[in-house]
């Protein structure tokens, strides 16, 4: 282990050859890719394609058949998901997993659980910061919030913690399109505190446009790896999964 | 149509299908026991294996509606005793003995169905506590009403048989022969039921109520039949049970006896019709081989219950069917 | 039917103090049950396990205090137990309701029958003297007060757990939504653990009362097993408050059918109770509500 440490001070996280499925089933094949410190990476694909397999396993909820996740160099393949979380990873899944029946402030509240509400005023007042929404809300039911407001606290929730990447599946799901522009400036905003980000997204000209560097998934492989702006400017990329716009 | 297919292919009864490739010995070996047990055991032995019927019997009103509906019903103790407490009332009314059981199990299934009306509304635990609230009620009701039921010290059934008959032939063996027949009938009546349209729309309600929608099954209507099939099959082992076992009283018919029922249809497995028998010889025949311990016979009865859970999911019929594709 | 005044109070009060004993062995019930599925038929045995412990050490000349907390630890254990050795070897299983209520019975069924091995029949924890009040012209014993007062602060103690401390949110959060608190790194397994084992020692802490004021029998973990079932479907399953009001009302219904109808009605009347409620309202009173 000690040997492997060092070896990649640039790479926040890293899939190595990941293969994963459910059953007989098998949704990921030989997937790799690596995110770096300070970026907003941008995977990008149509339904089905395996997005969210992809951030189940990288998040620890269900194992990879083979390949291996490493995590500032440090292989995390085997960690289940509430220790990944102490290692400064943590996921906003598509379906958002709030507790429906708890408050909104007791949402946030739980998410200072992996470290048991250290600089919890602290960290409380940032995300209010970012969503102000959620202050006015803040002793409303979870279950009872809007698409959008959802959302921003299963957003606020993980930046409870001290977290150093981000991994968002979806972000602007059930959102009304009029939101999404400033859904992803707060992703900006997360980013330039120093967040590095996985914006996994069907939206995929306005997640590119985000992004430092794209990642095409497509049937459980990546079938192209670049700049975002780059990927932007390919016409093949373009035609083939940015609907030709 | 492919999702059915598949749902086919999961109780598809292997085991079946390999007993009738050698009909002819298996069959025969089985058939030949059968016949001759009554020549060949003690009349204790012969009892318990008359009541192997009746729980083999009993565990289809826990496969038809646990295994293949997905309905948590904890009644069927308390149809059971429908069953039998109105054959005896029946016959007390001169009603004859053979139509006593087949309007006893009517009534029971007119009970079960009343009752599921509203009770299958509910689903998951409520049902269970719905039913296992009604189990307690018939309980009391019996304890509560001496005039009518006899209350605790219980009521005495008549015989089935005229004593012209018994005088020829003893009763425990045409008990026996009677009871082997029935429960043939309705291995072979569920066995079919549960392999037509009708198994096949509860296993869809099961497993995926919005397809069972979608494809136009009145998954409301399926619940009630199947409720009310399990209080029918309950209502005619009571009705058989009581002039069998003569005696009637009300812990015969508690909670502890639901639990055996289900149990029968748990250990030889919720979806192989099949393993009915195995679960009847398992209820009946393990609590009389650790009669030896009799003390502490109840704590290993509850230590097998958990090991069979943890161990035998599929029940005995589950397993066998596995052993046999392998 | 005319009820004295001396009645109602009698009625009342004892139904107030029952209905907060079975609150203890309901909301552990649904606790267990919101967090983690299992309908546990076994949760009254913790009542009358602990109970008997608690005889079982007095019998040996251990002091009254040293027993009961030995008695709760010995709940807490057991409830763990059961989780680690039972429950968990569930997880992920098809038909897991099912399955697991089943083979809470057969945990029912082990329990009784060891206790009446161990203990045979009835059995009473000696209660300390705390002295007597008149009440309506009649002598009230000051314990049953207190074991009321007793089971009141454990609901309340429970309610401000659940809301002011990590763990007890960490429960909500589970129960609520098990993938959402696995991804802010709650280890719900353990969590699993813990809430049987506090589960255990609310409904075994309830055993201690109940064997204070009334008689433990092999087969009290069942009846009170059955109250518990009653009281949580009709109050919703999942909800706090609607557990302690069904638990009161459940509490005196059996007060007013002992005194008023006849013991031998009481089952009957709760069963009565539960089975209209259930068939007016199949989701519970709270049900459909929300």
């Amino acid at each position: 282990m000690d040997s492997e440490k060092h070896t990649s001070e640039r790479n926040a996280l890293e899939a190595n050859e990941i293969s994963a499925g459910y059953g007989e089933a098998q949704v990921l094949r030989d997937l790799s890719f690596e995110l770096q410190e300070g970026e907003i990476l941008s995977i990008v694909g149509p339904n089905g394609a395996g997005k969210t397999t992809l951030m189940r396993v990288l998040m620890g909820l269900i194992g990879p058949t083979n390949g291996s996740v490493r995590l500032y160099g440090d292989q995390i393949t085997d960690l289940p998901a509430h220790e990944r979380l102490g290692h400064g990873l943590a996921l906003v899944s598509e379906e958002r997993n709030l507790f429906r029946e708890m408050s909104v402030k007791e949402n946030l509240v739980m998410g200072s659980y992996s470290e048991r509400g250290k600089n919890r005023g602290e960290r409380l007042e940032r995300v209010f910061d970012l969503f102000p929404r959620l202050e006015e809300r803040q002793d409303q039911h979870a279950g009872t919030l809007s698409g959008g407001e959802a959302q921003m606290l299963a957003i606020g929730r993980s930046l409870m913690t001290d977290i150093r990447i981000l991994m968002l599946d979806e972000p602007s799901l059930g959102l009304a399109p009029k939101l999404v522009p400033e859904l992803f400036d707060k992703i900006r905003e997360i980013n330039d505190d120093g967040i590095s980000i996985v914006l996994v997204e069907q939206r995929a000209q306005e997640a590119l446009q985000l992004a430092d560097s794209g990642c095409l998934l497509e049937n459980g492989a990546i079938v192209h790896r670049g700049a975002a702006a780059e990927m932007l400017d390919d016409e093949d990329v373009i035609e083939k999964y940015l609907g030709g716009a | 149509m492919s999702r059915f297919e598949m749902l086919e292919r999961m109780v598809d009864n292997r085991l079946f299908d390999t007993i009738k490739a050698h009909q002819t010995t298996i069959g025969a070996v089985v058939v030949a026991i059968a016949v001759l047990i009554p020549f060949l055991v003690p009349s204790a032995l012969l009892f318990d294996l008359t009541l192997v019927f009746i729980y083999g019997m009993l565990a289809f009103s826990a496969i038809l509606p646990i295994g293949y509906a997905g309905q948590l019903i904890l009644a069927q103790g308390a149809f059971f005793g429908v069953g039998a407490y109105s054959f005896v009332k029946l016959t007390e009314a001169g009603l004859p003995p053979v139509v006593a059981i087949l309007v006893a199990t009517v009534f029971t299934g007119v009970v079960a169905y009343l009752l599921g009306k509203p009770a299958t509304r509910a689903s998951g635990i409520y049902l269970g506590i719905i039913t296992l609230a009604f189990n307690e009620l018939f309980v009391n009701f019996l304890e509560l009403f001496p005039d009518f039921t006899g209350g605790s010290t219980g009521l005495s059934a008549p015989s089935l048989f005229p004593s012209v008959m018994t005088g020829m032939i003893p009763g425990d063996v045409l008990y026996y022969y009677l009871l082997l027949l029935v429960y043939i009938g309705t291995v072979v009546f569920f066995y079919r039921l549960l392999h037509s349209e009708f198994g096949w729309a509860l296993l869809t309600i099961k497993e995926d109520p919005v397809l069972a929608e979608s494809i136009g099954i009145d998954a409301q209507r399926y619940r009630l039949l199947s409720f009310t099939s399990a209080g029918l099959i309950c209502g005619l082992a009571g009705g058989l049970f009581a002039p069998f076992n003569g005696y009637l009283s009300p812990p015969m018919f508690d909670l502890h006896r639901t639990i055996d029922i289900i149990l029968a249809g748990v250990a030889g497995g919720l979806t192989t019709p099949i393993g009915s028998i195995f679960g009847g010889l398992i209820v009946v025949l393990v609590p009389e081989v650790l009669r030896f311990i009799a003390e502490i016979r109840l704590i290993i009865y509850g230590v097998l219950l958990i090991l069979l859970l943890m161990y035998l999911p599929e029940g005995i019929g589950g397993w066998l069917r596995e052993k046999w594709e392998q | 039917m005319v009820v004295s005044i001396e009645q109602l109070v009698f009625i009342v009060g004892n139904g107030l103090i029952f209905g907060s004993i079975l609150a203890l062995v309901a909301v552990g019930l649904s606790l267990i049950f919101g967090v983690l599925d299992v309908p546990n038929f076994a949760q009254g045995e913790f009542a009358s396990v602990t109970g008997f412990v608690i005889v079982g050490l007095v019998g040996l000349g251990i002091g009254l205090v040293p027993s009961i907390i030995a008695g709760i630890v010995f709940a807490f254990v057991a409830g763990v137990a059961v989780e680690r050795l039972v429950i968990s070897k569930f997880y992920g299983r098809d038909e897991f309701l099912l399955l697991t209520f089943f083979a809470t019975f057969g945990i029912t069924i082990i329990s009784e029958n060891v206790l009446r091995q161990m203990f045979g029949g009835f059995r009473q924890i000696p209660g300390p003297d705390i002295g007597s009040i008149v009440v309506a012209g009649t002598s009230v014993n000051l314990l049953r007060p207190a074991a009321g007062a007793i089971a009141v602060g454990m609901l309340i103690g429970l309610y401000i757990f659940t809301r002011y401390t990590y763990m007890g949110l960490a429960m909500r959060a589970v129960a609520d939504d098990r993938r959402g608190a696995e991804m802010i790194g709650v280890n719900y397994e353990r969590i699993y653990m813990l809430t049987f084992g506090i589960g255990a020692v609310l409904t075994g802490i309830s055993g201690v009362l109940y064997g204070m004021l009334f008689t433990l029998s092999p087969t009290s973990g069942v009846a009170l097993t059955a109250f518990a079932f009653t009281i949580v479907v009709v109050g919703g399953v999942g909800s706090f408050f609607g557990t302690i009001l069904a638990s009161l009302l459940i509490g005196l219904v059996d007060s007013f059918t002992a005194t008023m109808v006849g013991s031998r009605w009481r089952f009957f009347a709760i069963f009565a109770v539960l089975f209209i409620v259930l068939v007016l309202r199949p989701e519970g009173l709270r049900g459909g509500s929300t």
